[in-house]
């Protein structure tokens, strides 16, 4: 038994020196600054999304096609830190990341939290319905009394509110949630970004597209900066207006829709 | 629902990292709550009140709050400002976010395996006790040489438990942002528009880690059974 222990006890030790010695070895090489830390939520194609090139995981899309520009332009290196959407904004907060961009919509609340830079790009809104009930709900006014999915925290949100108020909102936090609520005739329509709902149109002939007229007072999307870090959002905004106006934000997101992995 | 698995070529990696991730994460939770636990099951079996207050406290907040809200204070909260470093351990997982993880894990879990000590120290046999202190040994040593190898022998069964309970429960640092398997799931649900396979696949994969392990914790339960036997 005496044994025992002491197994138990060199285990322990030897984990506790992996640690130390993994803590070592950073703050040797966490010396140099020259880089910049984006935080994103790596599940959104085409906007951002993981993908394996040459056996190496890349965090790729249009958003982070416009983050390597921002970096480029103020000679720093882009390093990409992904997580769960809704913890973007309190790593920002902790300084943990330097500035955000992950399909964000500068909303009201979250203009109290922290400073967004102009918009890069407009949104457009999608709405999908499962092919058979095309006929069904033609109009917002046919899916009152429905339930409809939007992602929590998302602009959607707002325009489900105020624009199909008829409706009940089924919010979620994940994209793929909302698709497999609806095809399983958990929700009867969803709200989504225009472009990624084209990607899930490409997976499955049981979605449709349809187009209720739905607007969106068009704050855009933009790039999310702590509070008060001005110096940064000036930077920033110098890229986003030149990428913006020079069409190369529609160029990015040209590229990532055919980047992002294509149905079979 | 059409359920496809062809993001399977591409994205077969990161569930390869994400399996080997959240086996890292359990086995090192396991660890560090051993000791936090053998304490606090003392203090609440000793004669202190003071003592047994504070583990009793302790366990019951532990256990009575989720573990979704313990995680997230102890990330955003504890570890807020404080700058880990970045380096990859083993390759698959970021210490900065690793650490605060199995910290988190380990605070939770120790509260569960306090109380596993603390049965599996109570189910010795009072006459063991009674018997080493006749014998002119003071408590400690009777706790230390006669009850706790005996005890060791009613736990590690509900240990092996706990670290299959941890490969689980561990799918939970996804939300901030580990890539273990939950996580690699989630990334090709989102990258490739299929939202059933990557599921079904973590599910499998979830559960060709635990079947091994509580099938090895039957065999370790019975080959130390044979003792008992006379």
């Amino acid at each position: 038994m005496k044994q025992t222990w002491k197994k138990l006890g060199g285990l322990l030790l030897a984990a506790a020196m992996t640690m130390s010695l993994a803590a070592c070895s950073q703050q040797e090489n966490g010396a140099e600054d020259n880089s910049i830390v984006l935080g994103t939520s790596a599940d959104y194609a085409p906007f951002e999304f993981h993908k394996m090139i040459d056996g190496k995981d890349v965090i790729m899309g249009s958003d982070i096609a416009l983050a390597q520009k921002i970096a480029e332009d103020m000679g720093k290196e882009l390093v990409i830190k992904d997580m769960d959407f809704n913890s973007l904004l309190i790593e920002l907060d902790n300084g943990t990341v330097d500035f955000v961009i992950a399909s964000m919509a500068p909303s009201e609340d979250r203009k109290k939290q922290v400073d967004f830079s102009e918009p890069y790009e407009y949104s457009k809104v999608g709405c999908l319905v499962r092919t058979e009930d095309v006929e069904k709900y033609p109009t917002v006014e046919s899916l009152e009394g429905k339930a409809i999915a939007a992602q929590t925290g998302s602009n959607l949100e707002e325009i489900a509110n105020e624009q199909m108020s008829g409706s009940t909102l089924v919010s979620l936090a994940k994209v793929p949630d909302m698709i497999m609520q609806l095809q399983t005739g958990k929700v009867e329509a969803v709200l989504m970004d225009a472009d990624t709902a084209l990607g899930y149109l490409a997976q499955s002939d049981e979605l449709t597209m349809v187009d209720y007229g739905l607007h969106i007072d068009d704050d855009g999307l933009a790039v999310a900066v702590k509070k008060g870090n001005s110096e940064l959002l000036e930077q920033i905004n110098a890229t986003v207006k030149e990428t913006r106006d020079s069409g190369q934000m529609e160029k990015f997101k040209e590229e990532a829709v055919a980047q992002a992995p294509e149905e079979e | 629902m059409n359920i496809s698995f062809s993001f399977l070529p591409e994205y077969w990696p990161y569930f390869r990292n994400g399996v080997f991730c959240t086996l890292l994460l359990a086995f090192f939770t396991v660890l560090l709550a051993i000791l936090p636990a053998v304490g606090l099951a003392l203090m609440r079996l000793s004669k202190s009140k003071a003592l047994n207050f504070i583990a009793s406290a302790f366990i019951e907040i532990i256990r009575g709050t989720p573990m979704l809200v313990q995680i997230s204070i102890i990330y955003y909260g504890l570890f807020g400002g404080v700058r880990l470093p970045n380096t990859e351990i083993f390759g698959v997982v970021q210490f900065s976010m690793f650490l605060p993880c199995i910290i988190a894990l380990a605070i939770n879990s120790s509260a569960y395996v306090a109380e596993v000590f603390r049965a599996g120290i109570l189910a010795v046999d009072r006459g063991q006790t009674e018997a080493a202190r006749s014998l002119g040994m003071t408590s400690s040593q009777c706790m230390r040489m006669i009850v706790l190898p005996q005890a060791v022998k009613n736990i590690l069964p509900a240990l092996g438990n706990e670290f299959v309970t941890l490969i689980k429960e561990s799918s939970i640092c996804s939300t901030i942002g580990v890539t273990e398997l939950m996580f690699g799931a989630n990334l090709t649900r989102g990258a490739t528009y299929q939202v059933m396979g990557p599921l079904i696949l973590a599910a499998g994969l979830y559960f060709c880690m635990t079947f091994p392990a509580s099938k090895l914790l039957g065999y370790l339960e019975r080959r130390m059974r044979r003792g008992d036997v006379r």
